[in-house]
């Protein structure tokens, strides 16, 4: 009696731990689907120049992706957001590099660093296009200084993460301080600047939109602006669904290089 | 060949790890250092290795002064502190790719001798702790360094395997004539690998004794049975009460 008692909670338990594991991956679902029920039932209470619902919302983003629109401004924003990415990448890893090695460098730049985090981006913007006019590298100099502190602050606890011991093993060894920042330091931190970087991707296409907004005549911020002057809210809504999209997908483009540098690393490049 | 001359090392949070410590290593002599924990044994090889210098005393190698590590001279850690992200095989190859030399089967040899062939390419979170410490082990042993220094390299080691490992140790390092010192914290293991046993005190590390192990040069376990043997255990026990 006992025993089976015993099996039957088991399975019991075990189906309540199937349905979890159904409702765990199914949530993310719900949540979106009701969101979009919630959004069109508030659109019918609305005349579609303020609230379009999400089925008129995804008919613009067809029509406008499949003459075009969409993918030009897309290509032109993402071609601001990428290269300012990395600029502000190599600002990092140049400024990170000596911080993490020497107090007098870190106590030098910290407060710099920090103070760039406080910097209102929408307040300065408008400087840099005074200072650097208001070309396409001044709109990447927006999406760098967005992105610089994220990276700064991971590149430098990356470089910090070694333990002391393997810098004994490299220094016991003679490691040049080429060799010991590709093999040692630079793999122990890359989890961390991917890190950063993650949360840079996202930041580096509003540093593009900011630029955009301030001045030019391509681009998801144009068209947002655009769009917004002419009332038309689909379109609007629909350049921030695009806007969305490519910040996603530049997630996605930094996770998998994550993947092939970490597995390229791991399969040990030394050998 | 490694002398270390009145050595007193404080750490900056006041700790006196060493005292006035004066030891000799012979040239093609195994060293053994024995010594209750936290007497300075690990600081007296990374002192020995370069990596430290102490606030008093000196220390020279074939008569120059150790201001530094130099490729003469390998230390194996205490805990293995091998590179998480690269294999047991590139971990073994390490220290010939940092000296840009040419792997010319060392590596192969190396891995064959800790008995690790079957996880060449396994990543050290995959392997066991007793497997990492003979990946220790083989990066120390693969440039064939002049002095030896290593740091509790059987710690993590079942018994058998321990003693097998010890045995092969002892045949490469008399085969190679190498210099060899030595922290261990089993008396037994001490006597079976060394020329001459060093006991510390409890800190701050002093030599409390010395004693001169006069067995027979090729060593197998066997020994350990014989009086001898069980008679230099008990006088190293004396001199760490
Ligand atoms: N980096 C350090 N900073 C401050 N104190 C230290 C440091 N390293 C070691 N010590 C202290 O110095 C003393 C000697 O340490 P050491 O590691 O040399 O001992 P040990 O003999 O190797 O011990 P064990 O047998 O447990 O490995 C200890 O009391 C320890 O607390
Ligand atoms: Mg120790």
């Amino acid at each position: 009696m006992y025993v089976s008692d015993k099996s039957d909670k088991i399975e019991a338990q075990k189906r309540a731990g199937a349905t979890n594991a159904l409702l765990l991956r199914a949530a993310p679902l719900i949540g979106l689907v009701a969101f979009f029920v919630v959004w069109h039932l508030l659109s019918l209470r609305y005349p579609p120049f303020i609230l379009p619902g999400p089925l008129v919302v995804a008919e613009t983003f067809i029509t406008r992706t499949t003459d075009g629109t969409l993918p030009l401004h897309i290509a032109v924003t993402a071609g601001e957001a990428l290269p300012g990415l990395l600029l502000g990448t190599a600002a990092a890893l140049l400024l990170g590099y000596p911080a993490a090695h020497s107090r007098f460098a870190d106590r030098l730049i910290s407060p710099l660093v920090i103070a760039s985090q406080g910097v209102p981006l929408i307040a300065v913007a408008p400087l840099i296009f005074i200072w650097f006019g208001n070309g396409y590298g001044a709109k990447l100099l927006v999406c760098a200084l967005i992105v610089f502190f994220p990276i700064v602050v991971n590149v430098t606890s990356g470089l910090r993460s070694v333990p002391p011991h393997l810098h004994d093993v490299f220094r016991m060894l003679g490691a040049s301080r080429l060799d010991t920042f590709t093999r040692l330091e630079l793999p122990a931190a890359l989890p961390f600047i991917f890190a950063g970087l993650r949360t840079a991707g996202a930041l580096s296409m509003i540093g593009a939109l900011t630029g955009e907004f301030l001045s030019s005549n391509r681009g998801l911020g144009f068209l947002i602006n655009q769009a917004t002057g002419l009332y038309d809210t689909a379109l609007v809504l629909a350049a921030i669904v695009s806007t969305i999209a490519t910040a996603l997908a530049i997630h996605a483009g930094i996770r998998g290089l994550e993947h092939a540098v970490v597995r390229g690393t791991n399969r040990g490049a030394l050998s | 060949m490694l002398n270390i001359t009145d050595v007193t090392h404080v750490y900056p949070n006041g700790v006196e790890a060493l005292q006035r410590l004066t030891l000799r290593v012979v040239r093609s002599e195994i060293t053994a250092v024995v010594g209750r924990s936290g007497c300075g044994k690990s600081t007296l090889l990374r002192i020995a290795a370069g990596l430290q210098s102490p606030q008093r005393g000196s220390i020279t190698l074939n008569d120059a002064p150790v201001h530094g590590p130099t490729s003469d001279v390998s230390l194996m850690f205490q805990d293995a502190a091998l590179l998480p992200w690269c294999t047991v095989r590139a971990n073994i190859a390490l220290p010939l790719d940092l000296q840009h030399r040419r792997d010319t089967g060392e590596v192969d040899y190396m891995i064959d001798l800790v008995g690790l062939r079957e996880f060449a390419h396994a990543l050290p979170s995959q392997i066991s702790g007793g497997m990492a410490q003979r990946v220790a082990l083989a990066r120390a042993l693969v440039l064939n360094p002049r002095l030896l220094l290593l740091d509790e390299p059987f710690g993590a080691l079942d018994a058998f395997t321990r003693e097998s490992l010890t045995q092969s140790v002892f045949d490469i390092c008399r085969d190679a004539g190498a210099t060899v010192m030595l922290v261990t914290h089993s008396i037994a293991e001490a006597v079976f690998l060394a020329d001459r046993v060093v006991v510390l005190t409890p800190r701050p590390g002093r030599v409390a004794a010395e004693i001169a192990v006069g067995l027979p040069l090729r060593r197998t376990w066997d020994l350990q049975r014989s009086p001898e043997f069980a008679a230099i255990v008990g006088e190293v026990r004396d001199a760490m009460k």
